[in-house]
């Protein structure tokens, strides 16, 4: 059920998706900063996105979920369950690096 | 607070749609077949654990009972990790290859914090719980 309506979600976003994504990028070059080039690095060296330009904005919703309390493995469930409907997985040791990473370069 | 960030990550990560992964292949030692998991609690209380087969296992652990009311399994790791307490919070969970390299880790995210806990998988470790 959870699955089901996540991916209804993911469906509903997927529209807007396009567009928020070339704002994202926009942005992402006008504030890229070391920050950004650290967390992409280190995500890249966990797994291989296609996209990376997408990292800086994942990063940064990685760091204010641990700022909420949210726990680094439910963290890690969320990434993977989500990556596992966007036609690629992550594992549980590529989710922690890439949070581990999340929270060196973007949380203070 | 998860379903925020689904859909959050949906939007975003997805900046996306972002991931068609492609696993790195890494080598495989006998440590990094085994899982283990770290969780804390209130007032300085934490536990680790190792040398779980899956990783279903590993946070099928009754981790709840060591840690106490209000905790939370924060890690579950291959290889090795170690925790940080400073008397008041825990440090970000450090991982690693080798145990320096995730004590490193963990007090490097707290610093003036001290190793509570640290240890690798393939070790024979068992659980190990503590309070602060």
């Amino acid at each position: 059920m959870i699955v089901t309506s996540f991916r209804t979600r993911a469906a509903i976003c997927a529209a807007g998706a396009a567009v928020f994504a070339a704002l994202t990028v926009g942005t992402a070059i006008a504030v890229a900063d070391a920050n950004d080039d650290a967390f992409t690095a280190a995500a890249q060296q966990a797994a291989k996105f296609t996209n990376p330009a997408g990292l800086p904005a994942l990063g940064r919703e990685i760091c204010t979920d641990l700022g909420k309390g949210t726990s680094p493995d439910q963290i890690a469930a969320d990434l993977m369950a989500y990556t596992s409907t966007e036609g690629g997985s992550l594992s549980q040791q590529q989710s922690n690096a890439l949070i581990a990473a999340a929270k060196k370069s973007y949380c203070p | 607070m998860v379903n925020s960030f689904r859909t959050r990550a949906a939007i975003s990560a997805g900046a996306a749609m972002v991931a068609a992964l492609t696993l790195v292949a890494v080598p495989t030692t006998h440590a990094q077949n085994l899982w283990g998991g770290i969780c804390t609690g209130q007032n300085g209380k934490w536990a680790q654990w190792y040398d779980q087969p899956s990783v279903p296992e590993a946070q099928s652990l009754h981790w709840s009972q060591l840690c106490g009311t209000g905790g939370q399994r924060v890690i579950t790791f291959t290889n090795c990790a170690a925790l940080a307490y400073d008397g008041t919070r825990f440090s970000f969970p450090g991982t690693g290859q080798t145990q320096g390299d995730a004590e490193s880790a963990a007090k490097a995210d707290l610093p003036g914090g001290r190793i509570v806990t640290s240890g690798c998988n393939g070790q024979g470790l068992g659980v190990v719980s503590g309070n602060g």
